[in-house]
């Protein structure tokens, strides 16, 4: 039971139908890609820094791997750590939104205050700090990122709940015996989740973001592939093989960028109020 | 305090002298101020008043849906279906909500759940209250009972029209399988004719599945129309009340005449006949007759206490007014007398 979102009037506008369609290749890429491309990303081969748009794709870097098939291993993770820490954070938000919202009171206010207190922290330093702590690891860098974005949903969760709560169908459910707790799941969650999921879309771009900085700083798993590292290692040959540097930058930008489009896109059709 | 003049069998609802305050930011509003009613088993009764004069919080008090941080009773007694539930706390109202009272509500589009599916909306109702009905069956039927076709049981509120929303509404009322369904202005946001079709359906509906029906409205025809009693309320408090036919036969409060009057004018198109002034501020606790400022026969006592006597009426017609006190009209006089020496 999740809100009704119109895809059709997302799918009109321009920007919705051409981020949408680019996240669905992106998706299907990094599910199918390198099963119908083969290959292993870490194979090392002679042919070194050779120049790209040749017989090797686009190029290979300093130990003779395909720039091209680490790309798309990359992409997995980057899409990988996205969702899962973009649908964590969302959970965990939306969790503590409601009952905050629903239920008021102290546990409003304890649940506000601890999410203003992680929003006045620098959340990319903080993710830097704890991972290099607690060491690296996909699914650390999913959960610390989760763990940073959580407050963002909770607050926008908690504002739609206090809204909806005060409508008239919550009284009638109200009316029929049903408990609080099932009022809040079955009557007031449903109808205050949509904003939500626009902040959750523009919550997996920043998650990309921060997975990428974070591997660039080389807190992340060695023995995978990721944009980030690729970026890292690409920038002592920044003059001499620039292909090592542009691609993974332009793969990240262009991630990021079109879950932001989607993001904002749903954002105007399910904030009205332009929250 | 109420008279219990009439026998009208098993009271299925019982509303004793209930003082009601809201607080909020400071303000504090006397909403009810002496509220006293009672509707017995299968009988309809109408509660009629103007805006603001407490009848929707008399309501939203009986079913619990007045917020315990803003609303407390302060005196009083109000009994449903047998049970005490003035001071019941919020975990035992789910006890008494839907089976023995249920509401339909004003505003068709609000009060439905506009992402659930109206056969999920029926059936939530009758999942809780008929935990041996067949739900789907149950739900089919409770559809065709409020004649509306199978087809909406699929779709979503926003839609159906008003007409055909109210009528789920009632659906949804009707599967808690309610000793008392309250309506409150059930009819207010529909066009007429869709009014009409509501009335006789709920009317009919009482009579066939044995509920008793409160009717909260400002619409003298239509509670005039299905009533058996009906109570006049102003102020927080009830100011006449009686058989349908006595009170809109021959009214005994100022105010009930200027209603009707109104009333009157209205249907012979003729420009409105209207009572002057205000309803009174509900911030302080009315000491006197609270219509006695717009009255226009209002005399010396009237603005000395307010008229709390029972008549001797073998129908059950009582009027709180000062013009129908049971005393001698010399011992009247000499009261007016006295007081204005």
């Amino acid at each position: 039971m999740v809100a009704r979102v119109d895809w059709r009037i997302i799918l009109r506008q321009p920007a919705g139908a051409i981020s949408a369609a680019v996240i669905l290749v992106f998706l299907a890429v990094a599910a199918f890609g390198p099963l119908l491309v083969g290959g292993n990303p870490d194979h090392i081969s002679e042919n070194i820094l050779q120049a790209p748009f040749g017989a090797f794709g686009l190029g290979t870097d300093e130990l003779g791997r395909n720039v091209g098939l680490e790309l798309f291993y990359g992409l997995r993770i980057s899409l990988l750590v996205g969702l899962l820490a973009a649908a964590s954070a969302t959970l965990l938000g939306a969790a503590v939104g409601s009952i905050a919202g629903y239920f008021g009171r102290g546990i409003d206010s304890l649940a506000m205050r601890i999410s203003e207190s992680f929003q006045v922290l620098p959340t990319f330093i903080l993710a830097a700090l704890i991972v290099a702590l607690i060491g690296a690891g996909l699914d650390r860098v999913i959960a610390v990122i989760a763990l940073l974005a959580w407050p963002q949903t909770a607050r926008l969760m908690r504002a739609q709940v206090l809204r909806v709560k005060q409508a008239e169908f919550v009284d009638a459910a109200r009316c029929l015996g049903i408990s609080e707790w099932a009022i809040m799941l079955r009557e007031v969650i449903p109808n205050a989740f949509a904003p939500v999921l626009a902040t959750a879309t523009l919550t997996i771009g920043d998650a990309i973001l921060i997975e990428a900085g974070l591997s660039y700083l080389g807190l992340s798993d060695p023995s995978v592939v990721t944009w980030g590292r690729m970026l890292n290692s690409g920038q002592r040959f920044l003059f001499e093989a620039w292909w090592l540097s542009i691609f993974p930058g332009f793969a990240i930008f262009a991630t990021v960028l079109v879950f932001n489009v989607f993001g904002d896109v749903l954002n105007k059709v399910l904030n009205p109020r332009g929250a | 305090m109420i008279a219990h003049a009439p026998v009208y069998g098993k009271l299925v609802l019982q509303v004793d002298d209930v003082h009601m305050t809201y607080h909020s930011h400071g303000r504090i509003v006397h909403a009810l101020q002496g509220a006293s009613l009672e509707v017995a088993e299968g009988e309809a009764v109408g509660l009629v008043g103007e805006s603001g004069c407490g009848k929707s919080s008399l309501g939203r008090a009986l079913i619990g849906l007045n917020p315990p941080t803003l609303a407390t009773i302060d005196s009083g007694r109000i009994v449903v279906g047998g049970r005490d539930v003035t001071h019941l706390p919020e975990r035992d109202w789910p006890e008494v909500r839907g089976n023995p009272v249920a509401m339909v509500f004003q505003d068709s589009l609000s009060f439905l759940n506009p992402v659930m599916r109206i056969e999920e909306q029926i059936a939530e109702s009758v999942r809780i209250h008929d935990k041996q009905a067949d739900v789907r069956k149950r739900v089919r039927e409770l559809v065709q009972l409020v004649r509306l076709p199978s087809a909406v049981l699929r779709a979503y509120p926003f839609e159906l029209s008003g007409g055909m929303r109210q009528r789920v509404g009632i659906a949804v009322a009707l599967g808690c399988r309610p000793r008392l369904l309250i309506a409150d202005e059930p009819t207010t946001a529909l066009d007429v004719t869709t009014q009409a079709e509501i009335i006789v359906l709920i009317d009919e509906l009482r009579r066939s599945q044995g509920m008793s029906l409160l009717l909260i409205s400002h619409d003298l025809g239509v509670v005039r129309s299905v009533c058996d009693r009906v109570y006049i309320m102003y102020a927080g408090r009830m100011v006449e009340w009686g058989t349908t036919a006595e009170v809109f036969g021959a009214p005994g409060h100022p105010y009930v005449e200027g209603l009707l009057a109104a009333a009157q004018t209205e249907r012979q198109g003729r420009h409105f006949a209207s009572i002057k002034g205000e309803v009174p501020n509900l911030s302080t606790q009315i000491t006197s007759c609270p219509f006695s400022p717009r009255c226009p026969k209002a005399f010396d006592p009237c603005g000395e206490m307010p008229p709390t006597f029972d008549l001797d009426s073998p129908a059950g017609h009582q009027v709180r007014c000062w013009l129908h006190a049971p005393l001698p009209r010399t011992a009247r006089e000499g009261l007016n007398g006295a007081r204005s020496s």
